[in-house]
């Protein structure tokens, strides 16, 4: 009895295995973020060329939807312009990003990393989410020091690993939304709304009243850009509804650690947004011409 | 430390992995400490009142079996039952009924001004002290020897598969187990591995992902909400909270079979029970078992006439209602199961305990009672007793298939027929264990099926067991 369930954990496991092998193998066409996080090492290479004046455009869907990278590369004096925003990332997901992607590889350097960010995405309270971080863009070397990647908890350093070791896991909510969108009519409309009732799920919106925000982690990820001869711009991205900038992010540029580009005031109406966050077309265009205007004052101020 | 989390798995796998290295005694010490951790890991604080009723009820056990003298006995046994009640009462109850004795004095024109605690529930506290208190009455009633070994009796009050939702073990069925040395049996590795993927699956995928579904249910206006929602709604919360409950009962059932323990069965398929009796014997086993032990019977159960039946029945229920937690709602989903029980006796029991008639006549009266059952239900999961009302007559806002319908009717039937498929076809068999009686390539299946959900399907935020509150 006991041989023959061995037996059979041994095939459910050896099954399991198959299909995470073939997700591996497949995953750049589960989505369109998938495709691009997959593409982000060759975009670096290609974009981050030590012989070339570079910029690198880092955020979210909101710089993804906010800017236009070959407008950047036409009118600022830059040869070349990268542009990585895989959804829903914040500071956690850009620190490990930039540390094994960028600083860990001398053949890429960039002049000027430049971070979109709304709301608290750069302080130390943003929303971590160990399955993105474990399975696209941290290092297993990265637990030896759980709390440097936001990892506050056992579990989430045990679906830090798990998503690190399973694929199936680590893909779990893509897969999820996959076949139940396909199975369960109204799905997302429902699951929105319950998301929204149950505090939200969305790290670009997670908002705390009186909470104290610090930077401590991102400055230091800046200290180790600028050793690395980049220089770091800050862009506030505006949306429908608003939000404060609080003191402790200001005092960083005072600092003269980096510089902040305010963009929440850009005459953007209404009729620019395609949801209450990101921007249409006409809104890109016109947020992208008023991001330029602002980077070449900044550049023509520079030392 | 709860049993759907990464750093339970990883204790447990360090428990078992050191137990089974340790000779008998050294084992129990061993799985005593583990225990400690385990509850301590919620709130050390806590373990105090673990140890206060293990250490009163160990020796009030030891000094009653000296005893000859029955009123001495007598005085042990109220003493310990005053004690471990009364430890409860305070933890559990002592807000509810001091908000509410200011609630009648205020009814009564008085200004009450009474001062309340800022308590914390000790978790599991209600599952331990009934579990330690049976001991004693059992050692006052002399149907168990008391154990002369405070070590083994204190891993049978706090052994952690168990210990913060059940099932409620008796002394006759878990203490030998703990005195005597254990050997890891052919089939316990299976049965234990059946037992947590099925428990996992039911309280992982099914209860955790059905929880934002009923939620939105119960936390809109009722008025807003057609009948046909809030059916769905009612029958997912019916789902939900026997998948939590039934699926903790069974990882922990699996987990101590994977350290050569064997716990009871605590749910039978309670669903598909045709008389609120019949329910009785298949929902929360160990605690119905507990109250027609220590309560009905005591009260006189079924021998003091018809009339006494009833008003017994009604008690218990109440009780059982009381244990649940310290709120109007629970005491109404009690006496609503007391009113049941009552009817479908008086209505004559044993027509439902035979045989049924036909194929069609079975389904009906599981139909019946499962209805039965789900307005209970509305009671149990409302926050108040307006609440549960204003549900109740939003039945009557039409049956009209909306969007929410067709939504949480989909998922339902993604989520939970699968599993009412598989126990129907238990409950068929009578053989709660029939899955590992099928051939290889079933088993392996099902344990795909379970695995690929359980990795693919973990709800978006993860959920306590609802019955770590009682």
């Amino acid at each position: 009895m006991r041989q023959t369930e061995v037996r059979v954990v041994l095939v459910v496991l050896a099954g399991l295995l198959l299909v995470d092998g073939s997700l591996r193998l497949a995953q750049r066409h589960l989505s369109g973020n998938l495709a691009h996080v997959a593409q982000i090492p060759a975009l670096l290479t290609e974009a981050g060329s030590a012989q070339e004046r570079s910029l690198l455009l880092l955020g979210n869907s909101l710089v993804n939807d906010g800017v236009a990278a070959p407008a950047l590369a036409q009118q600022l004096p830059y040869d070349r312009v990268g542009k990585i925003t895989p959804d829903g990332t914040g500071l956690w997901d850009w620190q490990c990003l930039l540390d094994h992607q960028l600083l860990d590889r001398p053949e890429v350097q960039f002049d000027t990393v430049l971070i979109g960010f709304a709301w608290h995405l750069l302080s130390d309270q943003t929303r971590v989410d160990p399955s993105r971080l474990g399975s696209l863009f941290c290092e297993l070397r990265d637990l030896s020091a759980p709390q440097r990647i936001g990892l506050g908890s056992s579990a989430d350093i045990g679906e830090f690993l798990a998503a690190k070791a399973l694929k199936l896991y680590a893909l779990r909510e893509t897969l999820r939304n996959r076949v139940l969108q396909l199975l369960v009519p109204h799905y997302e409309e429902f699951t929105q709304a319950a998301n929204r009732a149950g505090g939200g799920e969305s790290a670009e919106q997670d908002e705390v009243s009186g909470q104290v925000y610090s930077y401590t982690t991102f400055s230091e990820l800046v200290e180790r850009m600028r050793s690395d001869g980049t220089r770091v711009i800050i862009v506030a991205m505006p949306v429908q509804e608003g939000y404060q900038i609080d003191d402790n992010l200001r005092a960083l540029p005072a600092q003269g650690l980096l510089d902040l580009i305010d963009l929440r005031q850009t005459p953007l109406g209404p009729q620019h947004y395609r949801d209450p966050m990101h921007l249409n077309p006409d809104g890109q265009r016109i947020l992208t011409e008023a991001l330029i205007q602002a980077l070449q004052a900044q550049l023509a101020d520079a030392p | 430390m709860i049993f759907n989390s990464f750093i339970f798995w990883a204790f447990a796998a360090v428990v078992i992995t050191v137990y089974w290295r340790l000779p008998h005694r050294a084992q129990n010490h061993f799985l005593l400490l583990a225990s400690y951790v385990f509850y301590g890991y919620w709130d050390w604080r806590y373990l105090s009142l673990l140890a206060i009723s293990t250490v009163m009820d160990f020796y009030a056990g030891l000094y009653m079996n000296r005893l000859q003298d029955e009123r001495h006995r007598k005085t042990l046994v109220v003493v310990s039952v005053v004690v471990n009640l009364g430890i409860l009462g305070f933890f559990k109850y002592c807000n509810f009924f001091v908000n509410e004795f200011a609630a009648l004095l205020q009814m009564l024109g008085f200004q009450a001004h009474m001062p309340t605690l800022n308590i914390l529930l000790p978790v599991g506290i209600s599952f331990y002290t009934f579990q330690s208190m049976a001991y004693t009455i059992d050692v006052y009633r002399r149907v168990t020897t008391p154990t002369r070994n405070l070590g083994d009796f204190a891993l049978f009050v706090a052994f952690f598969p168990p210990l913060v939702a059940g099932p409620i073990e008796r002394s006759s069925r878990l203490l030998p187990q703990l005195e005597r040395p254990r050997h890891f049996r052919p089939g316990d590795f299976s049965e234990g591995l059946y037992h947590i993927l099925f428990g996992l699956f039911k309280k992982v995928i099914v209860a955790d992902n059905l929880a934002p579904l009923v939620n939105q249910v119960f936390d809109a206006p009722a008025g807003s909400l057609t009948g046909l929602e809030i059916m769905l709604g009612v029958y997912a919360f019916a789902i939900q909270i026997y998948c939590d409950f039934s699926g903790y009962s069974s990882i922990a059932q699996g987990v101590a079979k994977w350290l050569g323990i064997d716990l009871s069965y605590n749910f039978r398929m309670p669903y598909f029970s045709r008389s609120p009796s019949e329910f009785w014997q298949r929902w929360h086993i160990t605690l119905s078992q507990w109250l027609r032990d220590y309560l009905y019977i005591p009260l006189g159960g079924n021998k003091k006439g018809p009339r006494r039946t009833l008003i017994n029945l009604m008690l218990t229920m109440l009780l059982g209602g009381l244990w649940h937690g310290a709120a109007w709602t629970f005491i109404i989903w009690g006496a609503w199961h007391g009113l049941m029980l009552m009817v479908y006796r008086m209505a004559g029991t044993e027509r439902f305990e035979a045989p049924p008639s036909s194929r069609l006549s079975e389904w009906l009266q599981i139909l019946l009672m499962f209805n039965l059952v789900c307005v209970g239900w509305v009671f149990f999961r409302a926050d108040s007793f307006g609440q549960a009302i204003g549900v109740l007559s939003a039945l009557g806002n039409g049956f009209a298939v909306t969007d929410f319908t067709q939504y949480a009717a989909a998922m339902l039937a993604f989520l939970a027929l699968p599993l009412l498929v598989y126990e129907w076809r238990v409950f068929r068999s009578g053989d709660i264990l029939m899955a590992l009686k099928r051939p290889g390539w079933q088993r392996v299946a099902g344990y795909g099926y379970l695995l690929l959900m359980l990795v693919i399907f973990p709800p978006l935020t993860q959920q306590v067991f609802i019955y770590f509150q009682f």
